[in-house]
């Protein structure tokens, strides 16, 4: 990306981590289109603050703190979004994305629904912890939160998608 | 909600916790607590199909995605920093009062209410003589008004030709003042005086 030693192990770093920040986001986003936007940008961020890195062992870490940081600000937005739509009575929701199409499976369908309608860090918590299977001190550190508050997150959108009928104590 | 209950909910979420003693004993007797556990190991159990792989975000895109970011920051930028400068002059300028006009223009010094009676024209009642300060008041007042309200000075002045009709540009508005009622008055009484 340019001259010097930083820019050469950043290209590094984008290179190795490129495949598994796109996985991250389009499970957080559940959306393909989506996802590609959301990683370029976050790669945008951590271009320009690439010289807080200090540690590149850390540098995985530090750009998956960036990307759900983009991802929950995203869900954020797109949450509001949705609700606004419904309050103006502006149409359907957003048509369901490649991913929820991808098997026809209707229940992943209604899973993938009753995610986007979780709050922007419940549903994050919930797809790094369940999803990606992250360790909950890893999730702390990607959200920039405490191990207790992300058990808080945990425990309420569990009961959501119970509440929800998205999620059974079966598999789907 | 149990205190009890809240330390299984976090033992159950979070595996790195102790296991509290008595917990598969709390969840046969508790519905919630049991119906929490099966959600967990229904969320833990989710496996997600795998959708085919976004293609790879090229390294010009990324850094179009900066350039962008910098350009959109300038635009602010100096559109902010206009918009201050434009704020500090208007605010440092000094504030200029339309004026407002005035119908009757007050006159100042004028005669008191007892000799704007004196000779009013059809009085027929017997009038005390205006004493000679109140008469020489007005005859000061009279030329000084006049001298500000000389029509057209400039047009009027032959110094002033060469400019052609710049000159009735520049000319002074012209003035009411001797068209109002209480110096007419006062002009009746200060010529009757003479």
């Amino acid at each position: 990306m340019g001259a010097g030693e930083t820019s050469l192990d950043f290209d590094a770093l984008v290179e190795s981590e490129q495949a598994a920040l796109l996985r991250l986001a389009r499970r957080l986003v559940w959306d393909g289109e989506e996802a590609r936007d959301l990683v370029q940008s976050a790669l945008a961020d951590a271009y320009e603050k690439r010289h807080t890195l200090r540690d590149s062992k850390a540098g995985p870490a530090w750009l998956r703190r960036i990307l759900v940081s983009r991802a929950i600000g995203h869900l954020r937005r797109r949450r509001v979004w949705n609700v606004v739509r419904e309050v103006l009575d502006l149409g359907p929701a957003a048509q369901p994305s490649p991913e929820e199409r991808f098997e026809g499976v209707e229940r992943w369908r209604a899973f993938g629904r009753a995610l986007r309608t979780l709050p922007a860090q419940q549903a994050t918590a919930f797809s790094l912890r369940y999803l990606e299977g992250l360790e909950l001190d890893d999730i702390a550190d990607a959200m920039n939160i405490g191990r207790g508050t992300v058990r808080i997150h945990l425990y309420r959108a569990l009961q959501k998608l119970k509440a929800a009928d998205a999620l059974r104590g079966e598999t789907p | 909600m149990t205190t009890r209950c809240q330390d299984i909910a976090a033992a159950l979420v979070d595996e790195r916790l102790p296991r509290p003693p008595g917990l598969e004993e709390h969840l046969r007797r508790c519905v919630e607590c049991r119906a929490l556990a099966g959600l967990h190991a229904s969320a833990a159990s989710l496996r997600l199909p795998d959708a085919p792989a976004p293609a790879p975000l090229p390294r010009e895109a990324i850094l179009g995605e900066v350039r962008r970011r910098q350009h959109r920051r300038r635009v602010v930028g100096s559109v902010t920093a206009t918009a201050a400068v434009v704020a500090l002059v208007l605010l440092a300028s000094p504030r200029v009062r339309t004026p407002v006009p005035v119908d009757t223009e007050p006159v100042v010094g004028g005669p008191s209410e007892f000799s704007l009676q004196v000779g009013q024209p059809g009085s027929s009642e017997p009038t005390a003589e205006p004493d000679r300060v109140e008469t020489s008041a007005l005859a000061e007042l009279f030329g000084e008004v006049h001298g500000y309200t000389r029509t057209h000075p400039s047009v009027a002045d032959e110094m002033y030709a060469p400019f052609g009709a710049l000159t009735a540009w520049v000319r002074p508005p012209d003035s009411m003042a001797l068209e109002s009622e209480p110096f007419r008055t006062a002009l009746v009484a200060f010529h009757a005086t003479k």
